[in-house]
């Protein structure tokens, strides 16, 4: 075994990155029987973690966060834990009125309102049960696209999974992205959330906030960052009425 | 006018993290956003001088606090503060994607030629005391010899083996592991660190 004199020396190496290979399993081995060591290589792990902090700072852009926590609340939602609305939930304070102006999205909330009188609303508000799936189907944009939505009423919460959906064509501005809405029966949309791609290749989006009222689901292609209206293709659909 | 943390002693941030721990270790996500919302500019400056690349720090960054999310439950404060944790995850990610690139390609571009370049910080004390401690890492490093700083700058930014960095700054091996023990004694003292920020 290595005098703690080299474990020390190993110790520092360690807590700035640079420890070399064969160097690891020796110092692995001191710090297992030796709490002094231990401590010694705590604080310079500590001192180490603290040099960024000399560093002038910089901002992520605010896209990170959304992007990481819709991947927490994802896994939180698969995980099957009780989860809160997002401090921030932007789609819960973006609501419109009017109809949408897309081509795509203009031929969806018609659909939607032959729904609704054919179908009648999707009621949550008299005895929710415990949740509710809904086939979603590809729009001739997307004719490959399949998924479905569980909506949990006692938590306010729908997830969406979407597989068979290509990478979002790139718009005149660039960039592009999935957005969900959520359809009222007047054909009033909602900006719910956005779908994000996992590394199995399905597409994901938890939207948080009743359900109740709206008769439809869908995606559109929109640039990147969202649209506060439809403007794009919509990619998918899934009728609320079906639940 | 509130004290510092008292989770690890060391924070430098005001108010307790008793809330924000409670949520991590009960898997709330509110914990995680509580968290990224206090050292995601920390997290992605010190990712980003490490990778010179902006998506590739945000990247890490998310990994990072991914990894935080998932691990929450395991996290004792006893063995350090919650943020050495989280540098230490974003470092150790960082350095992994570095030395992933092939070739190991670095560009020493300056950081002042970073896309985004500016911090805020809501509360007026808060941003104090990252001024001080800024200033005071500053110091410190200042502190160190050139040869010291160069040493562990290598090491932790550059993501150098102590093999690559004996070549790199053409010393014996015995020099850089000894430059690298000098330089962090040095800094934990001038630090005035305690041995509770271990993790013992």
């Amino acid at each position: 075994m290595i005098s703690c004199e080299d474990a020390e020396m190993l110790a520092a190496a360690l807590s700035v990155g640079s420890i070399d290979l064969a160097d690891q399993e020796p110092l692995q081995e001191h710090l297992s029987d030796c709490a002094d060591c231990r401590r010694v290589a705590g604080t310079y792990l500590a001192a180490a973690a603290r040099m960024p902090l000399a560093l002038e700072p910089l901002q992520p852009s605010p896209e990170l966060r959304g992007r990481l926590m819709r991947a927490v609340y994802a896994e939180a939602a698969q995980a099957g834990r009780a989860v809160a609305a997002p401090r921030q939930a932007p789609w819960w304070q973006r609501l419109w009125a009017g109809l949408p102006a897309g081509r795509g999205f203009t031929a969806l909330a018609a659909v939607a309102v032959v729904a609704l009188v054919a179908v009648g609303s999707w009621s949550l508000v008299n005895q929710p049960p415990a949740s509710s799936t809904v086939a979603i189907a590809g729009t001739t944009a997307a004719p490959h696209a399949h998924g479905q939505l569980v909506y949990t009423p006692a938590e306010a919460q729908g997830v969406l999974t979407v597989t068979g959906l290509p990478a979002p064509a790139a718009v005149a501005s660039g960039a592009s992205v999935y957005e969900v809405w959520l359809l009222r029966p007047t054909g009033s949309a909602v900006a719910a959330a956005f779908l994000d791609r996992q590394p199995d290749g399905t597409w994901t989006a938890v939207m948080h906030g009743s359900m109740s009222g709206f008769s439809m689901v869908a995606a559109t292609v929109e640039p990147a960052g969202g649209s506060t209206v439809p403007s794009g293709a919509a990619v998918i659909q899934g009728s609320l009425n079906s639940a | 006018m509130p004290g510092k943390s008292d989770h690890g002693g060391q924070d430098g941030v005001i108010g307790s993290d008793d809330r924000m721990l409670d949520l991590l270790a009960r898997a709330e996500p509110e914990g995680i956003e509580m968290l990224y919302d206090r050292y995601s500019a920390l997290a992605y400056t010190l990712a980003f001088r490490v990778l010179n690349d902006a998506g590739a720090a945000e990247d890490v960054v998310q990994e990072a606090f991914l990894s935080v999310w998932r691990r929450a439950s395991t996290y004792r404060s006893d063995r350090g503060s919650l943020r050495t944790w989280v540098c230490s995850i974003v470092h150790h990610r960082a350095l992994d994607r570095l030395r992933g690139r092939a070739g190991r390609a670095r560009q020493d571009l300056a950081l002042e030629h970073a896309p985004i370049a500016v911090t805020s910080v809501s509360d007026t004390w808060d941003q104090v005391v990252e001024v001080l401690e800024r200033e005071q890492l500053k110091t410190a490093l200042s502190e160190l010899s050139m040869e010291q700083r160069e040493t562990i700058e290598l090491a932790y930014y550059g993501g150098y083996s102590q093999t690559e960095i004996s070549d790199l700054m053409q010393v014996p091996l015995g020099t850089v592991k000894g430059r690298t023990r000098l330089a962090l004694r040095k800094l934990r003292g001038l630090l005035e660190l305690p041995v509770a920020e271990g993790m013992a």
